[in-house]
């Protein structure tokens, strides 16, 4: 992007950032949305192969409780940008990483214990849709962390002002749809 | 600050090393090229493959000549140079995936999307060129993903550009449901992903970054069909990620989302998740595939064809010299496509399982899309109607479209009817269909597109002569292809059946499979001449003025090429984008007046 050595952006700039991302969550959702669907035809068809509470709640709860901190330091970090605070922004996204980087520890530990009990993907179809939704999940949270990283790092650099930061915005937003992806994947998987 | 260089302010700068001016550039003019040429490689590489797919049907199991003898033994050869049954299989499911994936949606999309939205709604660029250069980056590596399962050890997926399972979910089932379907899983993904986020782009740059005074209603209509289509490619197309996903996860981590319980390979062993064999898992739907398949690839050929729409008006009332007919239900009949697009998918699925009041659903929703169909029809001869037509290259390729997705439109009437669908589902009927739409269609479109931007694409322009011959020659050989078509299904001809004359009751039509292939051919070779003026065109063609064919949308009103910046100065639009021979236009003495053109006090 460093074609230019001063950024101001516009109001409207900032406006078509919001609106794409707006548009991308969009797309995120209907991408979501077969697995669910495709998650209550097989519990129709199958109601014998689950019951609540056969999967880690506690661990989950945990996870639950992770993202929800997460979102407080990630509002942190927008409205330090919005202030042009780099240093703050910085630390509250890295906070923020902290705890998706945590999540994904967490839900590494759920995956072998669960592994170890011989509960695989391929065990049955209920598993198998475990697995695949909770994936996808945690591959959201990666690319989050990543992003965070970077944007960490750019903020400290000092590249965001009061008038550029729509970045720090969008991985806001991007953020808020991955913790409410897993709002509506935490009852229905596991307390169900 | 002005206006004027507030906008400025956010453009990049002109790169001036060959890298970031041709390869990683931001410019969407540029971009727009580089999906061009990758979709043209495809265009040759799918196009060969259909001709190999027609030597087959007309001399079956018969050495193909130089390619065969070239590559006996290699990709979809035997050793005397002959294609292989496993071989048509794939060289039917290539060509489809290829067609529609790689060359069509992005020559619709991506092409014509790139060049005109920035330039007919008077803007610098797209709202995000960064995205819009990893679109193409993504576009590439999906095309390269999906070339080279041709040359994995058991060649590439061979289950159909539909992919059903258990066929290709089944990893043992056939040579290219292996490797070769993850292959194909992985590149759809990828043009998928590239798809979205250039849905996303044009969706934004259209909503937000129009020019003062450009107007809803004023608004070229070949922009608002791309506005219609962001919004498929933005909604619909993740859906197909998910499918992609799902069987994803089927063949690598063996999951059983489309392997029904029970299911037995032919040695009686049970079959699960890509294919264990002895793992029980299964519990998995079939169907469930083509649902979420077909509710993304339902509104998909919506995304091969509204494009389409959009360019034949283009051409269609520029050449008629008329204002479009019933501008506002032109568009409003495109949103209704989209609507009803999204509630037809069932239509695919007829003989595949489904209660019948859910298929009289699909079926009166299908008939329903005619509705919005023929109003655009009416309109386009509405706006014929005592024009003054003038019978240039692009406007023959206008008029082509029009007729030849009357006759593809019509058909898709028949086989919405559940009853006659039953009868020709899967024959050569549904590739008679698909064909005069998305060939006689969009590909007509398409090349009018061509014929009619060339001259601001590159400031030159491309040999009339040539163009005349090459378009009489598509269109004749085109029909002498796809129209026999028809009566090979109504025959019982199946599709994707690699012994056109293995059964008796085909043997009777041989004959006509082979005119078919012959026609092909020659259809085939014609494409050369286009591809040779488009590229000598590019070096040698005569200089073109700014305004070529005295047209209003904003584009024509800048040099040509266009210039790095598009506009020096974002203009002002005054009127709509097709007022020909209106009061207005008389005003300044001609039969045309451009949009941002400020009437003499
Ligand atoms: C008047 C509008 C249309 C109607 C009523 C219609 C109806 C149908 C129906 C019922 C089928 C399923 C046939 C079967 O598999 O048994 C079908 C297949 C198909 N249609 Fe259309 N169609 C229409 C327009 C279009 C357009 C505009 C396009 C693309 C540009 C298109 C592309 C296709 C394709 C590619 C298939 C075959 C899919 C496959 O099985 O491989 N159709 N159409
Ligand atoms: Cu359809």
């Amino acid at each position: 992007m460093e074609h230019t050595a001063v950024r101001v952006e516009t109001e409207e700039r900032l406006e078509n950032v919001s609106f794409g991302m707006w548009l991308f969550i969009s797309s995120e959702i209907m991408f979501f949305t077969p697995f669910f669907a495709m998650y209550i035809i097989m519990r129709n068809a199958h109601p014998e192969l689950s019951h609540p509470h056969m999967l880690n709640v506690p661990i989950a709860s945990v996870n639950t409780f992770i993202l929800v901190i997460s979102s407080l330091f990630m509002t942190n970090a927008v409205n330090a940008s919005k202030s042009g605070d780099g240093v703050k922004t910085s630390n509250n996204l890295l906070l923020t990483a902290l705890c998706g980087l945590a999540f994904l520890v967490l839900k590494a530990v759920e995956y072998s214990g669960e592994i170890k009990e011989d509960l695989l993907p391929s065990t049955n179809i209920f598993y198998s849709c475990y697995y695949t939704m909770t994936g996808f999940h945690g591959l959201h949270i990666l690319i989050g962390v990543i992003v965070m990283g970077i944007l960490a790092w750019r903020a400290r650099r000092g590249d965001f002002t009061k008038t550029y930061n729509s970045p720090i915005e969008v991985c806001g937003l991007y953020w808020c749809l991955v913790e409410v992806v897993w709002f509506f994947l935490f009852p229905v998987l596991y307390l169900v | 600050m002005t206006e004027h260089a507030a906008h400025a302010e956010e453009i990049h700068p002109e790169p001036k090393d060959f890298f970031h001016k041709y390869v990683w550039s931001y410019d969407h003019k540029v971009i727009s090229k580089q999906y061009l040429f990758t979709a043209f490689f495809f265009l040759i590489v799918g196009g060969l493959l259909a001709m190999l797919i027609r030597w087959q049907l007309a001399y079956p199991f018969q050495p193909v000549p130089v390619l065969g003898s070239l590559l006996h033994g290699h990709l979809f050869f035997d050793d005397s140079g002959a294609i292989t049954p496993e071989g048509y299989l794939q060289l039917t499911t290539m060509h489809g995936s290829i067609m529609i994936f790689f060359v069509m949606i992005p020559m619709l999309v991506a092409v014509f999307g790139n060049y005109l939205i920035p330039l007919q709604i008077g803007a610098r660029d797209v709202a995000f060129p960064l995205l819009n250069a990893l679109s193409y980056w993504l576009y590439l590596p999906a095309g390269i993903l999906a070339f080279s399962s041709f040359f994995l050890a058991k060649g590439a997926a061979e289950a159909g550009w539909t992919g059903y399972p258990p066929l290709s979910d089944v990893s043992s089932s056939t040579p290219g449901s292996g490797s070769g379907q993850i292959f194909w899983l992985l590149s759809v993904f990828l043009v998928g992903f590239s798809s979205i986020l250039g849905g996303v782009n044009f969706l934004t740059t259209i909503v937000k970054m129009r020019a003062p005074g450009m107007t809803w209603d004023r608004l070229p209509l070949v922009t608002w069909s791309q506005l219609i289509t962001a919004v498929f490619q933005a909604l619909a197309t993740p859906v197909l990620g998910s499918a992609m996903a799902l069987m994803f996860m089927d063949k690598v981590f063996h999951t059983s989302f489309f392997i029904p319980s029970g299911l037995q390979n032919s040695d009686d062993q049970l079959v699960g998740g890509g294919g264990l064999v002895g793992n029980a898992g299964g519990g998995g739907h079939p169907l469930l595939w083509q649902h979420i398949f077909w509710f993304y690839s339902h509104p998909a050929v919506y995304i091969l064809i509204l494009p389409g729409m959009g360019l034949a008006s283009e051409l269609i009332a520029t050449f008629s010299r008329k204002p479009i007919f019933a501008y506002k239900p032109m568009v409003g009949s495109m949103a209704t496509i989209m609507g009803l697009g999204f509630i037809v998918w069932g239509h695919h699925m007829f003989v595949s399982g489904m209660s019948p009041a859910m298929g009289m659903g699909f079926m009166m929703t299908t008939m329903l899309i005619a509705l919005p169909s023929g109003v655009k029809v009416f309109n386009w001869l509405g706006t014929l109607h005592r024009g003054s037509i003038h019978l240039t290259v692009p406007m023959l390729h206008g008029l082509s479209f029009l007729s030849m997705f009357i006759i593809g439109g019509l058909s898709g009437i028949f086989m919405a009817a559940t009853p006659v669908d039953i009868y020709i589902h899967d024959t050569y009927y549904i590739i008679a269909h698909f064909h005069y739409v998305v060939f006689g269609g969009s590909v007509f479109a398409v090349f009018g597109g061509l014929y009619y931007w060339f001259p601001k694409m590159w400031g030159r322009k491309m040999n009339d002569k040539l163009g005349y011959l090459h378009w009489f020659l598509t269109f004749v050989t085109f029909n002498c292809t796809f129209f026999p078509m028809h009566l090979l299904g109504e025959g019982g001809q199946m599709r994707r059946l690699a012994t056109s004359t293995g059964y008796e009751y085909l043997q009777p039509m041989q004959d006509i499979n082979v005119f078919i292939s012959v026609s092909a051919f020659i259809l085939g070779a014609s494409q050369i001449i286009f591809l040779f003026n488009y590229f000598y065109s590019i070096v040698k063609g005569p200089k073109a003025e700014a305004n070529p064919w005295n047209a209003i949308t904003l584009e024509w009103t800048i040099p040509s090429p266009a210039p790095y910046h598009n506009f020096d100065k974002i203009p002002t639009v005054y009127r709509g984008p097709y007022e020909y021979s209106g009061e207005e236009a008389e005003k300044v003495g001609r039969d045309w007046i451009a949009q941002d053109e400020k009437l003499p006090a």
